[in-house]
């Protein structure tokens, strides 16, 4: 089956007064219908700004994409004016982000702000869009649906709110979400029943998903693909199993091993030394050794 | 073996109610006591809304208990004002969460850390020099870290100035609330075997505040785990891990993500129904009781209170705990 979403040597920096910063810096991947694919990474590994940037979300100066390409659906996105991603967006490629108070806009209904992918992307008329919204609602685990339309995004908690996210990203029947730390912000118990519902989800609609994530345990239980990327590169992918069983690359090795187990009891976790590099510096190599092979020197 | 005599800290009955605009209030302490002995590590874990933070607060008194005894190594910490509070404040002290709001961005690391020492002692600057280079000594930061201000290090380092700061009064209890949230994974592991090693060094008894259960299991020796104001159960790490006897607990382990494929593929999970009902208008009877899979009767009219359970210091607050397998 051939790719839904093919990335290939793609190159986004930002030129910064302080200098530029290369935070996409060749990367290349692919997703296919109904897989989810768990971009994993540290803080300014680039997993989210990989994302957000060919969908033409991030300003731009200073974001300036450099190269490659990024086919969805045949047609490549670098290549597309805005108002051709705009139909794209929201529509076959949604987006949900990890603060849904940040993401609804606290002044409208919650059912004014789900009618709205249906109204622009689908042409339909309120009234239609309404009761639409409202089952996707109901979908989604929300009770009282009906109720929940006409309420405001302060009135919920944060996984609701997380699931009324998902409700408007899915109203369009996407081909594509991305997901971009879903669930960080959640508790762990509300964090594995929106996990659970993504899943039950794509069984249903074939929907894929690129899930973004520095959380090993939420890759290990939602992937079927990992990519894993360290300062702007992608350092190994692969299937999840082979990313947690057969690791060939140090960095994942040592991400694997400094994770701390709740089925374990371990009586010192491993270290990686140092810090992610400062991506505004050029580095020379492999950035993970930058400088002094400091970082490349763990524990055992 | 019950040991409340040797306890360090013991808060017994703790109460913290936020008053709420208009009317109401907020309930997010309710009536907990719980014992920290020395040399010990332990957890306090909840989700969001439990209480947890607030109790920290509560226990150095940067909120005050609205009622409830806290007594501090033999002293009654309540009864203490002014002065007297003050110098009596060395003896417990507090990380937080973000190493980014906790420090003052226009005070030198050296100002950050000598304050402490001059609100406290009357010191010659060599003294305060010397305590201050042994602080940061034992964070794994050398004296070049002394003149530079916060914004010059990393969020890892950050907390690494933090912690310095908390340890450089040498207090005999320390209180971590969520230390390494913010911090990135492998960071992360650098500052949690950092405050392992301290506490195994200088014999210090820490409250550790997570939300975080895999970290929690890494570091604490005892757990106490909070739901809704209320502490419902607390046992020993291998204990709480190994058999958990509160429902909440159980499905709160089973929701833990485990970074291993074949395992998430294989495991069931406990999956709890509803939403946290609100701290504004807790449940009457157990607060658990709108979403536990064990409810019977009792428990929407009568509070479970921790009984123990077990051998040692287990305790769980639950009428039906040790009838479910």
């Amino acid at each position: 089956m051939s790719a839904l979403l093919k990335i290939e040597n793609y190159k986004a920096y930002f030129y910064t007064r302080r200098g530029i910063v290369k935070a996409v810096n060749g990367i290349s991947y692919e997703v296919h219908p109904g897989q989810t694919v768990a971009v994993v990474g540290e803080s300014g590994s680039g997993k989210s700004v990989s994302q957000l940037s060919y969908l033409g979300l991030l300003p731009s100066p200073p974001l300036r994409i450099l190269g490659g390409q990024v086919v969805f659906d045949g047609s490549d996105l670098l290549k597309m004016r805005e108002d051709e991603l705009r139909k794209i967006r929201g529509d076959k490629i949604s987006m949900i982000f990890q603060e849904p108070m940040t993401s609804l806009n606290p002044y409208l209904k919650i059912g004014s702000q789900l009618i709205e992918p249906l109204v622009i992307h689908r042409k339909q008329r309120k009234k239609a869009a309404w009761s639409a919204a409202t089952q996707a609602l109901e979908r989604v685990g929300i009770s009282r649906p009906a109720q929940a339309m006409e309420a405001y995004p302060h009135e919920f908690s944060g996984g609701m709110r997380q699931r009324v996210m998902i409700a408007m990203a899915l109203t369009t029947e996407p081909k594509l979400l991305i997901a971009d730390e879903p669930t960080t912000a959640l508790d762990v118990t509300v964090q594995a029943q929106i996990l659970e519902l993504l899943k039950s989800i794509q069984k249903e609609t074939k929907m894929a998903m690129i899930l973004i994530t520095h959380d090993l345990g939420v890759v290990a239980g939602s992937a079927d693909e990992v990519v894993v990327m360290y300062a702007g590169r992608v350092f190994e992918r692969g299937s999840v199993d082979d990313i947690f069983y057969r690791s060939q690359h140090p960095y994942t090795q040592a991400l694997l091993r400094s994770t701390p187990r709740i089925d374990q009891l371990e009586k010192e976790l491993p270290v990686i030394q140092g810090n992610p590099p400062d991506l505004s510096q050029d580095l020379v190599g492999c950035p993970f050794t930058t400088g002094v092979l400091t970082r490349k020197r763990f524990a055992n | 073996m019950k040991q409340k005599a040797s306890a360090l800290l013991s808060a017994k009955n703790l109460t913290v109610h936020y008053p709420l605009r208009g009317k109401g209030v907020l309930r997010a302490v309710e009536g907990v006591s719980l014992d920290l002995y020395p040399g010990e590590v332990l957890g306090l874990v909840g989700e969001s809304g439990c209480g947890k933070t607030s109790l920290g607060r509560a226990l150095i008194r940067l909120q005050e208990p609205r009622s409830g005894s806290l007594a501090v190594l033999g002293t009654d910490f309540l009864a203490l004002k002014g002065n007297p509070l003050r110098m009596f404040r060395k003896n417990i002290q507090m990380v937080f969460q973000d190493p980014y709001a906790s420090l003052n961005p226009r005070m030198t690391v050296f100002e950050a850390l000598s304050e402490p020492l001059r609100a406290h002692f009357s010191l010659t600057q060599k003294e305060i020099t010397r305590k201050v280079a042994k602080a940061l000594e034992q964070v794994g930061l050398t004296e070049k870290a002394s003149n530079k201000y916060p914004h010059e290090f990393s969020g890892g380092q950050r907390q690494r100035i933090a912690i310095a700061r908390a340890l450089v009064l040498e207090p005999k209890i320390l209180i971590a609330d969520e230390p390494v949230s913010s911090l990135d994974v492998s960071v992360q592991a650098q500052v949690l075997n950092l405050l392992k090693s301290i506490q195994k060094d200088t014999g210090l008894s820490m409250l550790f505040i997570s939300h975080n259960l895999s970290v929690v299991k890494y570091i604490c020796d005892r757990i106490s785990v909070m739901y809704l104001g209320k502490i419902v159960e607390t046992a020993t790490r291998e204990e709480l891990f190994q058999k958990p006897q509160h429902p909440y607990t159980q499905a709160l382990i089973s929701a833990v993500p485990i970074p291993d494929p074949k395992i998430e593929r294989e495991r069931k999970r406990i999956s709890l129904v509803g939403e946290l009902p609100s701290a504004e208008n807790p449940p009457k009877g157990c607060a658990f009781h709108t979403r536990c899979p064990w409810v019977v009767p009792q428990c929407k009219d009568e509070r479970p209170s921790l009984q123990p359970i077990g051998s040692g210091n287990r305790e769980v607050a639950c009428f039906e705990a040790g009838k479910h397998a």
